[in-house]
């Protein structure tokens, strides 16, 4: 009985033994609501001040002295010609939204990286899959693909220069090798690792082949494909930019190379800026479509 | 739910006095002799090198509503004699019957629960439980309908929409429990199912576990390491030498099937158990 009893920290007295039995999912749940909220009262103070409108106004703080910093600076430490300044980028950016340029540039990348991320993933999954599954063609072809990852691909540039011409197929090809080196690795290192105990746990239960690619192989490896998928999105962008910056005369990375061609560092920033948005952009939407669908795995654990 | 608790162990439940705990090197005693064992290994060899043998000329059976229990030191076996009634591994030499039937590949007629937790953590407690069913492309409705009861056997009715990583340790034995057992298997194989939880906590879900396969009349072979857990669950106990050594001593328990573990542990007879198994294991 005392053994029982030591566990019974919720208040409640019971001592028939049977009952104690029945109880035993309910006060573990109390043990652990009572867990759960000690801890939170222990992490009060950080947690609550710490968010909301507190923490975004820290952050526009923080953007609004950067940007004050930046004027003050130019021209009284650093010379315009490197730095210029946060009123002509504003202004540039103004420009540019007037004169239409803006959206025209946006346009040609965001289309190009949008395909390029498209044709990467999906060769990439696809391929990551069969390599993890056919475990055999996966160890006769796996120095080569190495090989390829390990080449820098900057030098795949003038051969798909030569093969895809100077306009948006160019571009879409090259950041598209980038995407599927870094999805192919992450899939098939997620279809590798699921976990063979709960393989065979479902083979035990009835499950034949494609049971168990469905709903083990593919759930389980869904995680390191969304962090592949996750985080080839900015190197997607990288690769259309460094294929606009080579080639071709539309897109953000056209923008920088020209501001930087006529010396106009009010241009180079503020393409930069521009990329920032996007950036900042992405993210947040990849965080909250992910989060969607790995909703299991982002509940917080209690234990 | 109607349970079949009343037809088993009944009379068996005065203790049987000291001196009575059988040291048999055959197979156990009583009615049940007649029936076909659920499960039966007849001179299985297995090895994955032949001068490394990992058992030789093993014999076991397991008898309808019974709760086998192997126990021995790392490496004598009882894992590999596990995966081979789940059909995961097949002997080298020497037959496995289930149902009196030889063995093809992986045994679906069993529910398998080892001390990993192989609960699928993107399927709510419910989903996962129900998995078995869903495989076999049974009805939503009458899915839905055992899933319920036997969350309700293992008191998870609370967390039936929960994820495993939400789950304590006791839960998650206790859903692992519930998905082995709700296609009705003819027998459980659990290898050393409670090995990563706490001596409190093991010894409750030991007592569900009991209580719930009482229930439900089902036979288990049990692996385990721990010879209180043997003394205490095992209608039967097998201790297993290392070196494909087989059977070193085979027991049967003077405890009924319908027992209070909180008791049984006081008794003298589980005091003589535990040490018949403690020298037992000395030698393994």
């Amino acid at each position: 009985m005392a053994s029982t009893d030591i566990s019974n920290t919720v208040g409640e007295q019971t001592d028939e033994k049977s009952s104690d039995r029945t109880t035993a999912a309910e006060r573990e749940a109390a043990m652990q609501t009572a867990g759960a909220s000690r801890q939170s009262t222990s992490g009060v103070d950080s947690s609550t001040w710490f968010s909301g409108w507190r923490l975004m106004l820290l952050r526009v703080a923080v953007l609004v002295v950067t940007l004050v910093a930046w004027d003050v600076a130019s021209g009284w430490l650093i010379r315009p010609v490197l730095v210029s300044s946060p009123p002509e980028v504003a202004e540039t950016l103004w420009r540019w939204i007037e004169e239409g340029t803006l959206w025209e540039h946006l346009w040609a990348t965001t289309q190009a990286v949008i395909a390029g991320f498209l044709l990467g993933a999906t060769t990439g999954v696809v391929a990551g899959y069969l390599f993890g599954t056919f475990v055999r063609v996966g160890k006769v072809l796996s120095p080569f693909v190495t090989a390829l990852y390990t080449l820098p691909r900057l030098a795949l540039a003038p051969l798909f220069i030569l093969w895809f011409g100077l306009g948006l197929q160019f571009k879409v090809m090259f950041s598209a090798v980038i995407v599927f080196f870094l999805v192919f690795f992450t899939t098939r290192q997620g279809v590798e690792e699921v976990p063979r105990d709960l393989v065979s746990s479902v083979r035990i239960m009835g499950g034949n082949r494609r049971d168990i690619a469905v709903r083990v192989v593919l759930p389980s490896a869904l995680i390191w494909v969304a962090t592949g998928l996750k985080i080839s999105v900015p190197y997607a962008l990288v690769g259309v930019v460094v294929g606009e910056m080579l080639v071709g005369n539309t897109g953000l990375g056209f923008l920088l190379a020209q501001s930087a061609n006529r010396f106009n560092p009010a241009g180079l920033f503020a393409a930069i800026v521009v990329l920032l948005c996007i950036a900042i952009i992405v993210d947040s939407a990849l965080n909250r479509l992910t989060s969607r669908f790995l909703r299991w795995k982002t509940t917080s654990s209690v234990t | 739910m109607v349970t079949p608790l009343d037809r088993i162990g009944e009379k068996q439940a005065t203790y049987v006095a000291e001196g009575m705990v059988l040291d048999t090197m055959t197979s156990s005693s009583g009615p049940l002799m007649q029936t076909t064992p659920v499960v039966e290994l007849r001179s299985v060899d297995f090895h994955y090198r032949p001068d490394e043998p990992i058992l030789s000329d093993f014999n076991v059976a397991v008898e309808e509503g019974e709760l086998l229990v192997l126990l021995g030191p790392s490496g004598c076996g009882k894992s590999t004699t596990m995966n081979l009634v789940a059909g995961l591994l097949a002997p080298t030499n020497g037959t496995v019957l289930f149902g009196g039937q030889p063995l093809q590949g992986v045994n679906r007629g069993v529910g398998y629960m080892t001390q990993g937790d192989t609960l699928l953590p993107w399927r709510t407690v419910a989903a996962n439980v129900g998995l078995p069913l869903s495989l076999r492309n049974m009805g939503r409705a009458e899915s839905s309908e055992l899933v319920d009861r036997f969350l309700d056997l293992l008191d998870l009715k609370a967390a039936a929409n929960k994820y495993p990583s939400e789950l304590s340790g006791g839960m998650k034995r206790r859903a692992l429990l519930a998905r082995s057992l709700i296609y009705e298997p003819s027998m459980l194989l659990l290898d050393e199912p409670f090995a990563a939880l706490d001596a409190q906590l093991r010894e409750r879900m030991q007592q569900e576990l009991l209580d719930t396969i009482r229930r439900l009349d089902r036979s288990a072979l049990f692996i385990t390491h721990d010879l209180v857990e043997a003394s205490l669950i095992g209608d039967r106990i097998i201790v297993m030498g290392r070196h494909a050594a087989g059977v070193l001593l085979e027991v049967t328990s003077p405890f009924g099937k319908e027992r209070d573990l909180e008791e049984v542990r006081i008794t003298p007879e589980f005091v003589q158990l535990e040490r018949q198994l403690r020298d037992a294991l000395r030698e393994a």
